[in-house]
């Protein structure tokens, strides 16, 4: 075993005695979920849902039923009222549906959101275990980098990089994938460190498990978990991210929905049609939050399961 | 009111266009012409003004004082030097006209009035001399008198500007103290106009031009003008105080003009800009169109809206399939509804648009209605049945398949009004079959990619299928239409030329009869229409809104002292406008100082003492011209493809003895040294040499400077030319002329990124004009 004094910065530590005592009234309040969690749930299932059908409606090519097309321009019907009889959530200044565009919306921010911290979590995960159980130079030239990317101003960086690669749907995807990876790496290490002050993961050490075993068996499992309790409240980081880029202007090419854009495209308007921007915003406002409070309950969750461990 | 609302305006985003594309034509198009400065309807405009609920000023008295702040849709990125900036476009106008007077004023309805110039101009037969008398007793805003040798002065720093090769004055001769002759390259029945021009008939004072020299001076603009400038920070605010020697007087006798200060802010935003406005940061905005303009107005701001003749416009690129077919062309324009559009964004308050089918609209004399007949207004059928027809031609000229659909790329800056029009365009196409991806990018970028460079295979053809684009200025015909279609000339986004319009340009060019020039313009309306390399959109306003206190924008008094209607264009004449309740405010006054003027030393002397001794002979390369030939057997060279002017500011005194010396500039220090020592130099006489460009252009390359600047510097800012509107000029040899001497400059790539990269291609036709002029 490469490493077994530093100390852990306790952030986020996945298990402690103190977080759970034993069986109480308080301990059994903290397993369930709660009405905001399973409201948040099925707001984010609704999401999900919406995201899918726009993905298979784009990839077979056919016409969602009851929802219009979402970039069909038609100027003699702009800014629709919500719950006009012809438009549920009323339309935008080009008279374009605004809950078609937001399916349609769906799709990318779901897209863009799940592959981006996805790929923080499996590539940020590995190497931030990696180096966090290693230690040594490796892992002072990786956090060093590490560091350094996380100085940068996060925006600024990324319209730099979108403004010299393009902005498609791809090219937006890897950029934000690529970027996330130092958060993970630094979260993923953190937590391998706190876990190997942890008397079990000794144990299995003393018992002759080797490196690989450790790593694979009794880190990856326990650091993923709180990984991906971290990716959820990510998620909700990314749709922001895909909205900042869009309102500036770089996102993907028109006339493609996306949160982001509807809310930029709904800005002058907001003297006299506030539901062009409020509709998308508190689509965005609402997925965010739920992203949040399911992150916060499976992390309560969490905390009991490793306890138990 | 939800309906008024939902009207947002293109016409500011296609004015934005306008700004830019014009910002790009500063850096290698024709100041001299009127199109320079006159291709957006942001500039001159003969036009209608149409003022709503304009505050009744007939009655109010007037105060001296106070101070007005107008937020600008840009800044001016290249200054204020009027030959070296672009300030002719974009918001720069607006300052211009508060810094400098022109020569003459263009009234709104085209009509030429003397201003610093005494009388109208007088032309020769054939109208390649004008005559101009100058009125005494004006003075600079540095206190140099307004005369005959500072014009001609103005006019060699203009030559020797950015716009040198295309300038249409050939020299000029002082007559007496108060009066000039302009000899011109080719007759121009209507050089008065390029005369009134916002940058080409700016009078600015030599001396302080050559006192701050190429970099400080367009920081220093001096003027004559009714405000002098007092301080500008780029991106933000440029500061006017009033001239307290302005040479025109009230009609109460008192002096001019009333305001005491104008602040120009830089709000690029429009809603921004409206905002501002609304919370009192500002007192003026100019808007590009009527976007959101309304809310203020019922808030009791006063709106001044003026319909010119510039217009959004689809440009097809003509060099290009699929819009080198003409059906293709017809069938794109036949596809849109003016109506759709005009509904999303508005092109004036009224709501009701024009139709356009040339150039010119009707509220211009060149308008003709006959000659747009051809022209292809709205008739889907129609378009379908072309754009079939195309799509099933075994010969198309995409290459593609007999069935597969037309595809192109629609280019676009990224204001949000712009591409609302430009999705509707898509979809219009797209009901078609015609799949079209819009691209956008930002503004300066956008400009280079539709205009190009010149050394594309045909220079200025640009990268692109379809743009969204603006035009439609007020100039003469003759500078308008022979940038337009000119074959390789820069403003012609189109790429489209063809020998009739060729014949009518010499028509306009020569004919002196209005009558003759008329049947020439609306010949080549005649064949736009029939050609469509250009798609019109309706005629845009553009607005300016104020707080109700500030007065004096409708009237406007001319120089001569006769009432004139306001121009439009979104201009403002500061003289007279005044503030009610304003108060004086304790402002600078007197001349602005200008640096003393350099007489020895500078880089010149630096670069005359390294440059190694002139040989008694030089060696002909092998294959070269008999020298006897000498200058005019330049042109035999195949090596030299672009010939052309470029500025070398007026820096100083010229101390270089004779020689012949190649230059690279934009190369690492030391780089150059090993150039120069690579090239010998020589004594040459050649007093006149003209050459023509490969396209045929001629140029008269005997003229270009008096001195050699910073010649022999390595690196060398050029930033007063460069980066106007973004694409560098790209010259690959200059010749300049010292009395007797002839300098050789290869490879100036001011502003550009090839660096030594020509310098490979150039080297062996420099060295081959040596051999010759060694010979």
């Amino acid at each position: 075993m490469a490493r077994s004094s530093t100390p852990a910065p306790a952030t986020e530590s996945p298990a402690t005695e103190v977080e759970a005592p034993a069986a109480s009234p308080a301990q059994a309040k903290r397993r369930t979920f709660g009405v905001l969690f399973w409201l948040s749930l099925a707001w984010i299932t609704l999401v999900l849902l919406a995201a899918l059908a726009s993905s298979l409606s784009h990839w077979f090519n056919f016409d969602l039923p009851g929802i219009k097309d979402p970039n069909r321009i038609n100027p003699a019907d702009a800014l629709l009222p919500v719950r006009h009889v012809d438009a549920w959530l009323g339309t935008d200044s080009l008279g374009r549906d605004i809950l078609a565009r937001l399916i349609e919306g769906a799709r990318i921010s779901v897209t863009i959101a799940l592959i981006t911290v996805t790929f923080g979590i499996v590539v940020g995960g590995l190497i931030g275990t990696a180096v966090g159980f290693y230690g040594g130079w490796v892992e002072r030239l990786a956090m060093g980098a590490v560091n350094v990317s996380l100085s940068f101003p996060g925006l600024i960086l990324l319209l730099g990089v979108v403004a010299m690669v393009g902005s498609s749907l791809t090219s937006l995807t890897v950029v934000l994938s690529v970027l996330a990876v130092p958060g993970y790496v630094r979260f993923a290490r953190a937590s391998t460190l706190s876990l190997m002050q942890q008397d079990w993961v000794t144990a299995s050490s003393v018992m002759g498990a080797q490196d690989r075993r450790i790593v694979t068996r009794v880190l990856l499992p326990n650091v993923l978990l709180t990984l991906i309790t971290f990716g959820l409240l990510a998620l909700g980081g990314v749709i922001v991210a895909e909205g900042t880029l869009a309102f500036l202007g770089f996102s993907i090419p028109v006339p493609q929905a996306t949160w982001g854009r509807m809310i930029a495209e709904g800005k002058p308007d907001l003297d006299t049609s506030l539901h062009a921007t409020l509709v998308p915003a508190t689509t965005m406002f609402l997925t965010i939050l739920s992203l949040n409070l399911i992150g916060d309950g499976l992390r309560r969750k969490y905390a009991i399961r490793d306890a138990r461990i | 009111m939800k309906q008024r609302l939902r009207y947002l305006g293109a016409v500011c985003a296609l004015l934005l266009i306008a700004s830019a594309c014009t910002g790009g034509d500063s850096d290698d198009a024709t100041p001299d012409s009127a199109d320079g400065t006159e291709t957006t309807a942001t500039t001159e405009d003969i036009a209608t003004v149409t003022t709503l609920a304009a505050p009744d000023e007939t009655g109010a008295e007037i105060v001296r004082g106070g101070e007005v702040s107008i937020g600008l849709v840009s800044e001016t990125n290249t200054g204020w030097y009027p030959p070296s900036a672009e300030t002719a476009f974009s918001a720069g106008f607006l300052v211009m006209d508060a810094l400098y007077d022109r020569w003459f004023h263009q009234t709104g309805t085209g009509e030429i009035v003397p201003e610093i110039a005494a009388e109208r101009a007088t032309p020769n037969a054939d109208a390649t001399e004008w005559t101009m008398k100058i009125r005494e007793g004006i003075s600079f805003h540095d206190g140099t008198p307004v005369n005959a040798q500072a014009a001609a002065d103005m006019n060699d720093q203009w030559l020797a500007g950015p716009f040198g090769a295309t300038s249409s004055i050939a020299s000029t001769e002082v007559i007496d103290e108060y009066t000039i002759k302009y000899v011109l390259k080719d007759p121009n029945p209507a050089f008065e106009g390029v005369l009134a021009g916002i940058s080409t008939g700016a009078v600015f004072s030599p001396t302080a031009g050559r006192a701050f020299g190429p970099d400080a001076s367009v920081e220093n603009p001096v003027g004559t003008g009714p405000f002098v400038f007092e301080s500008w920070t780029r991106d933000s605010e440029l500061v006017v105080r009033r001239n307290d020697n302005y040479w025109r007087t009230a009609p109460d006798g008192g002096t001019l003009p009333y305001l005491d200060r104008v602040r120009f802010r830089v709000l690029p935003d429009a809603d921004a800009r409206l905002a501002s406005l609304q919370a009192g940061d500002i007192s003026m905005s100019t808007q590009g169109g009527v976007n959101g303009a309304q809310a203020l107005i019922d808030a009791g701001f006063v709106p001044y809206e003026s319909l010119g003749n510039g217009s959004g416009i689809i440009v097809f690129n003509t060099a290009k399939a699929p819009f080198d077919d003409v059906r293709v062309r017809r069938a794109a324009s036949h596809a849109l509804d003016p109506a759709q559009s005009n509904a999303i964004n508005p092109s004036n308050l009224s709501g009701v648009f024009d139709t356009r089918t040339q150039y010119f609209n009707t509220t211009s004399e060149w308008y003709n209605e006959a000659a747009g007949a051809d022209y292809a207004l709205l008739d889907t059928d129609e378009a379908a049945r072309l754009f079939g027809e195309y799509v099933n031609d075994p010969a198309r000229s995409d290459g593609k398949a007999v069935g597969e659909p037309i595809t192109f790329f629609y280019d676009c800056n990224a204001d949000p009004a712009n591409l609302q029009t430009a999705q509707l365009f898509q979809q219009e196409w797209g009901d078609l079959g015609v799949e079209v991806e819009i691209r956008t990018q930002e503004q300066s970028s956008f400009v280079s990619q539709i205009i190009g460079n010149p050394s594309e295979e045909v220079p200025f053809t640009g990268d692109f299928d379809a743009a969204c684009w603006a035009d439609g200025g007020a100039g003469d015909p003759l500078e308008i239409f022979r940038t337009r279609y000119g074959a390789g000339e820069v403003l012609n986004w189109s790429n489209f030329s063809s020998p009739d319009i060729d014949a009518a340009i010499l028509q306009l060019r020569t004919d002196l009869t209005t009558e003759g020039r008329k049947a020439a313009t609306a010949e080549i309306s005649r064949i736009t229409a029939e050609q469509m390399p250009i798609r019109w959109g309706p005629s845009g306003a553009t607005l300016v809104l104020t707080i109700p206190e500030i007065r004096g924008l409708e009237t406007y008094t001319l120089p001569d002292g006769s009432a004139g209607t306001r121009m439009s264009g979104g201009r403002v004449w500061w003289t007279e406008v005044w503030l009610e309740g304003a108060v004086p405010l304790d402002i600078p006054t007197g001349l602005v100082e200008i640096p003393e003027l350099p007489t020895t030393g500078g880089p010149n002397a630096d670069v005359a003492a390294a440059m190694p001794p002139a040989p008694g002979t030089l060696t002909a390369a092998p294959g070269s011209p008999a020298g006897a030939t000498l200058c005019p057997g330049l042109e035999t060279f195949a090596g030299i493809e672009f010939i052309t002017a470029t500025y070398q500011a007026y820096n100083g005194v010229p101390t270089f003895g004779p020689f012949v010396a190649v230059s690279v500039y934009e190369l690492n220090p030391g780089d150059a040294d090993t150039i120069l020592g690579r090239y010998e130099q020589a004594l040459v006489d050649c007093a006149t040499y003209t050459d023509s460009t490969s396209d045929g252009t001629p140029l008269n390359l005997g003229w270009i400077s008096r001195d050699y600047g910073s010649f022999g510097e390595s690196t060398v800012s050029y930033g007063v030319v460069g980066d106007a509107g973004g694409f560098p000029i790209d010259s690959d040899v200059m010749i300049i002329r010292n009395g007797d001497n002839l300098a050789i400059l290869g490879d100036l790539n001011v502003g550009g990124a090839s660096g030594g990269a020509n310098l490979t291609a150039i080297a062996p036709a420099v060295a081959d004009i040596l051999a010759t002029l060694a010979g």
